[in-house]
């Protein structure tokens, strides 16, 4: 067999029209043959593609990713207690036009029953509120592995001082002082935005 | 229309009985406002008035607070009526009550009794400054 007779994962869900993840998980199941290199990366003969693309699983899990769009509408989720605020962030962030819907909560409680419920794919939060305040949303969700792939941003008018005696921004979490710096605030959630496309269209 | 682009002088200065740490600021710098609202007059217009509703009563319970040496009370309330403020450009009375949040972390509570006077003073001028801006132009379009 010659280098020309062996494929990647990604070139094997090109031509099965399938996600790379579904050939990953064909090669573990043993419904397409493959080894992996010293190195850990699979490889697939060609033949053993060409096989299970003409079986009636291959055809309807390609009709199925076909039908399937990418998501690339995300969620926004802000929990800020203060109506005043939530005012503005929705005037700032609704005229940045991202491929988002913003959702508010202006209390801890409701937020955690949000993000358990409706997983969003990015967190603004303000820490200093009544009852459940900020951080412990925060390492609530940090305690979470399937929370993992959430960003996670925390904007708040405390000083150093106070945040340090909280225990100072968690590893992974970004940090916006206010009075906000609404420029950096969006690049942020661009960046942000662009990178969860990117995850799901390789998904 | 309220709050012209240009419009960066008519707002009062700090009070002359002012601490001399806050006497340089503005009492209302309406750019502030402005570039919060992402330019939208209409919000501007709706965010001083949502302040003229709240900020009373926040300030009362500052106050109270204050008073009563309670210095959790005082943080809370310092903080939230902070943040108003600096929301509507409110800068002098903003950087006043980030003053008392940090003497109410710190909890030297003894410090408030001196802060009380300036706060009521600035508290005051601010209000007063809003209620100008607001009744000195009309309403934006669709409002009121």
């Amino acid at each position: 067999m010659t280098d020309s007779d062996i494929c990647t994962t990604q070139q094997a869900a090109k031509i099965l029209g399938i996600s790379v993840t579904s050939v990953q998980q064909l090669v573990e199941s043993g419904e397409i043959e493959a080894w992996k290199t010293k190195g850990g990366h699979r490889r697939i003969p060609l033949a053993a593609v060409h096989c299970y693309r003409g079986t009636p699983a291959a055809k309807a899990a390609a009709i199925a990713t076909a039908a399937a769009p990418v998501s690339t509408h995300l969620t926004i989720l802000i929990v800020e207690d203060d109506k005043m605020q939530r005012m503005v962030y929705d005037r700032q962030i609704r005229g940045w036009n991202l491929p988002a819907t913003l959702h508010f909560c202006d209390n801890g409680y409701r937020a955690l029953v949000e993000i358990a419920t409706q997983r969003p794919d990015i967190l603004l939060t303000d820490i200093m509120m009544d009852g459940i305040d900020g951080y412990e949303i925060v390492t609530t969700i940090l305690s979470y592995r399937d929370l993992a792939q959430m960003n996670i941003a925390i904007l708040s008018g405390m000083d150093q001082d106070e945040i340090t005696k909280r225990g100072g921004i968690p590893d992974g979490v970004v940090f916006f002082a206010k009075p906000i710096n609404y420029d950096e605030l969006r690049g942020y959630l661009r960046a942000c935005c662009a990178q969860k496309i990117r995850a799901a269209r390789l998904a | 229309m309220p709050l012209p682009p240009d419009r960066r002088e008519p707002v009062p200065t700090a009070p002359a009985g002012a601490a001399p740490s806050y006497a340089g600021m503005q009492v209302l710098d309406l750019h502030v406002l402005l570039n919060a609202a992402a330019g939208d007059r209409a919000l501007a217009w709706e965010l001083m008035t949502l302040f003229t509703e709240t900020a009373p009563q926040m300030c009362a319970r500052l106050t109270t607070a204050m008073q009563s040496g309670e210095c959790a009370a005082s943080l809370h309330e310092s903080h939230a009526l902070a943040g108003a403020a600096g929301l509507i450009g409110a800068t002098g009375l903003s950087a006043i009550l980030k003053q008392i949040e940090g003497l109410a972390f710190q909890r030297q509570a003894q410090s408030f009794a001196s802060l009380l006077p300036t706060l009521s003073h600035t508290f005051a001028t601010v209000m007063a400054a809003v209620a100008q801006v607001l009744q000195d132009f009309d309403p934006p379009a669709g409002m009121v």
